[in-house]
């Protein structure tokens, strides 16, 4: 069982009382809730009526609930227990608009369920990747997903897109006051408060979007004229597919899997103190609920459905990551699905309220895949495998003319920074593999000069194979440790040979030279005794070998001696 | 290994860099028993730079450490970075050698 970190009041195994979890699952849904721009978005660009946009985003909100209860599953072989939405993502707008014009409703529905199906096909075999997800390609998706938002919350907050480009001191008021309650709140207040940081701040913007006037009378009307209850029209629902676009939706799906991938890796680091890498067989059973996520939206007449980052961002915020929360709030889409009177909020939601909100879990996203990122030693293969993916998908939004021209079935790629990254990472990480070996060897030669060979070696390789930094430094005083002894134990110059094996799981150091063994004692010996007898600094460094390495053992054979020291990785 | 010693008050402040080990043990007992000739009674060893000691450094440590009691000073190691005060906590030394958080702390304690 996973040890709870510090910081989480619940966690995810935890039950929060009935009044605190409702309240957090409505938090959560302002989030889940922007994601419904999307399937607004493609049908727009599509140009389908009024009428039928109003049904498919209610189709997928139940799509999408269903879908965020199926995730926290922790029992069974589907879900990965966790707290985390499945909403619209915006790696399915390009190739949904390309089925929606090509085919209309139906070819979108088809596409999205075929994608969904090929994501659970990937889930049966990505506990065998590991090797391609390591933490540096994890993490820099992670924060690369919570810089793509960027675009869209800088604009919302500073009110450019209603104001031609300009910034708008109005709203960017609203949004200032949006950001500062619920930073302020998470920082400084004490006991549950902290919990309804996020709706505190939706409040206040709220309220001061209706004070400066940004929240209109017409707002309001349209709220009071939505109908409370109306069942989604079920005849926009119907399915077919087309062997054209197969190419981009696969692209499509890979991108949303690997992203999927690095959020519940996310999620299993936030729910546990002494995380040390993914837990892949958790991330296949959380990627096959993903899969299945989209499979049920094109079932369903809503569209394809992935995790959410944002709101495993909120949880961190909050220190609330139980899955009860995303049961209640799976369940409460699925029935504001038909309520259009309340789910008419999200539709008048002041733009900066909803950037100023996107901006505080936007934080956490970032700090959370860059500290995944620096959970490891770097190397120069590592840093170019980060700042190359970076920078090219950074170039997505700071050129976005750039990539317009590129063929249809790369466009999905090239049709988001996150997706650009995704794919580069991943591609450097496997070819910067090349070269890198899981043995090396060291001679040692007798000398002053080398201690400094033991540390560059260790940390050389320690960067190569991305090992935990704490295991190579542990490593590294234990060899060092036993190079001297073996000068001692001899009594002249010796020559010590290292091999040192590494995997994800264990770290290996063979030492041989010629001489008798080393004693490695359960206890030091006294102060008095290191000072008398020359012996006793022997025992001392085989003492100290003994404590920085997991298992010592020691082969004797023709005058040799080979110490084999393990650390567990 | 580098070894920067300075005075702050009555006490002598001597301030370690890189790795204290077979090979540099030896220059920290010589230059130590340097200042103790010199009259230095009030140690402060500031171990903010010391990356890594291994058993010799801990030796030539315990030599100073006796050496400096015998002429009836005192002495105290401070901000030890967690590493090296896991080997001064494992070996015992952490139970013999006065050991503070600050050189602020460590000073005070020897005023």
């Amino acid at each position: 069982m996973p040890r709870k970190p510090s910081n989480l009041v619940y966690g995810v195994d935890d039950r929060p009382p009935l009044g605190v979890a409702l309240i957090l699952a409505i938090q959560h849904l302002f989030f889940l809730g922007v994601g419904l721009i999307i399937p607004v978005m493609i049908l727009r660009g599509i140009g389908a009526p009024p009428e039928q946009i109003g049904s498919v985003v209610s189709l997928s909100m139940i799509a999408a609930g269903i879908a965020t209860i199926i995730q926290s599953l922790n029992r069974g072989p589907v879900g990965s227990g966790y707290l985390c939405a499945q909403g619209n993502d915006p790696t399915i707008i390009a190739f949904s608009i390309m089925a929606g014009k090509a085919g209309g409703l139906p070819l979108i529905f088809g596409m999205t369920a075929l994608s969904g199906f090929a994501e659970c096909l990937l889930s049966r075999v990505l506990h065998r990747l590991r090797t391609i997800f390591p933490a540096e390609v994890t993490g820099v998706i992670l924060a690369m997903v919570g810089l793509t938002l960027l675009p869209y919350t800088i604009a919302d907050f500073f009110g450019v897109k209603e104001h031609h480009g300009i910034i708008h001191g109005g709203t960017t008021a609203v949004g200032v006051v949006t950001l500062a309650v619920i930073c302020g709140i998470n920082v400084w207040s004490k006991g549950k408060l902290r919990f309804y940081s996020v709706l505190c701040g939706v409040a206040a913007g709220f309220a001061s979007a209706w004070l400066s006037g940004m929240l209109t009378d017409a707002d309001i009307n349209r709220l009071s004229a939505a109908p409370l209850l109306a069942v989604p029209d079920l005849s926009v629902i119907g399915w077919s597919f087309s062997p054209a676009l197969i190419v981009p939706v696969l692209v499509a799906t890979l991108s949303s899997t690997l992203k999927s991938v690095a959020t519940i890796t996310m999620c299993q680091k936030i729910n546990d103190a002494d995380w040390k890498r993914p837990d892949m067989e958790n991330v296949s059973r959380g990627i096959l609920a993903d899969g299945l996520a989209s499979v049920i939206g094109g079932a369903l007449g809503g569209m394809g459905q992935s995790l959410y980052a944002a709101t495993v961002g909120l949880s961190i915020a909050t220190g609330a990551t139980s899955r009860i929360i995303a049961r209640i709030m799976g369940g409460m889409f699925i029935v504001l699905a038909f309520l259009p009177k309340l789910s008419a909020v999200y539709s008048i939601m002041p733009a900066p309220v909803m950037g100023a909100a996107l901006m505080f879990v936007i934080a956490f996203m970032i700090i959370s895949g860059i500290q995944i990122m620096m959970s490891r030693m770097i190397d120069t293969r590592k840093t170019f495998i980060i700042a190359i993916s970076l920078m090219f998908g950074i170039s997505v939004d700071l050129f976005p003319a750039l990539y317009k021209t590129v063929h249809p079935w790369l466009a999905p790629i090239f049709s988001s920074s996150l997706s650009v990254t995704t794919v580069l990472a991943l591609l450097l990480n496997v070819i910067f593999r090349i070269g890198i070996a899981s043995r090396a060897t060291l001679e040692l030669s007798p000398g002053a000069a080398s201690s400094d060979s033991i540390f560059t070696f260790m940390d050389s390789q320690g960067g190569k194979w991305g090992a935990r930094r704490e295991v190579i430094q542990k490593a590294t005083a234990a060899l060092n440790e036993l190079y001297e002894a073996a000068q001692a134990v001899t009594g002249r110059p010796t020559v010590v040979s290292v091999e040192a094996c590494f995997d994800e799981l264990n770290l290996d150091l063979a030492a041989r030279y010629a001489g008798p063994p080393l004693e490695i004692p359960s206890a030091p010996p006294g102060q008095d005794e290191l000072l008398a007898d020359e012996r006793a600094l022997l025992r001392l460094s085989g003492f100290l070998i003994r404590r920085q390495a997991d298992k010592v053992r020691i082969e004797e054979k023709e005058g040799s001696c080979t110490v084999h020291l393990h650390f567990e990785h | 290994m580098e070894l920067n010693t300075h005075a702050e008050g009555s006490a002598l402040v001597v301030v370690v860099t890189g790795r204290m080990d077979a090979v540099t043990a030896q220059a920290f007992v010589d230059r130590l028993r340097e200042e103790l000739a010199r009259g230095a009674l009030r140690v402060v060893v500031d171990c903010a730079g010391l990356e890594y000691v291994s058993s010799a450094g801990l030796r030539g440590i315990l030599t100073i450490y006796k050496e400096l009691n015998h002429k009836g000073g005192t002495q105290a190691y401070c901000a030890l970075r967690e590493q090296v005060r896991e080997v001064f906590d494992v070996s015992g030394f952490a139970s013999i050698i006065p050991i503070h958080d600050t050189r602020e702390a460590a000073l005070t304690a020897l005023a």
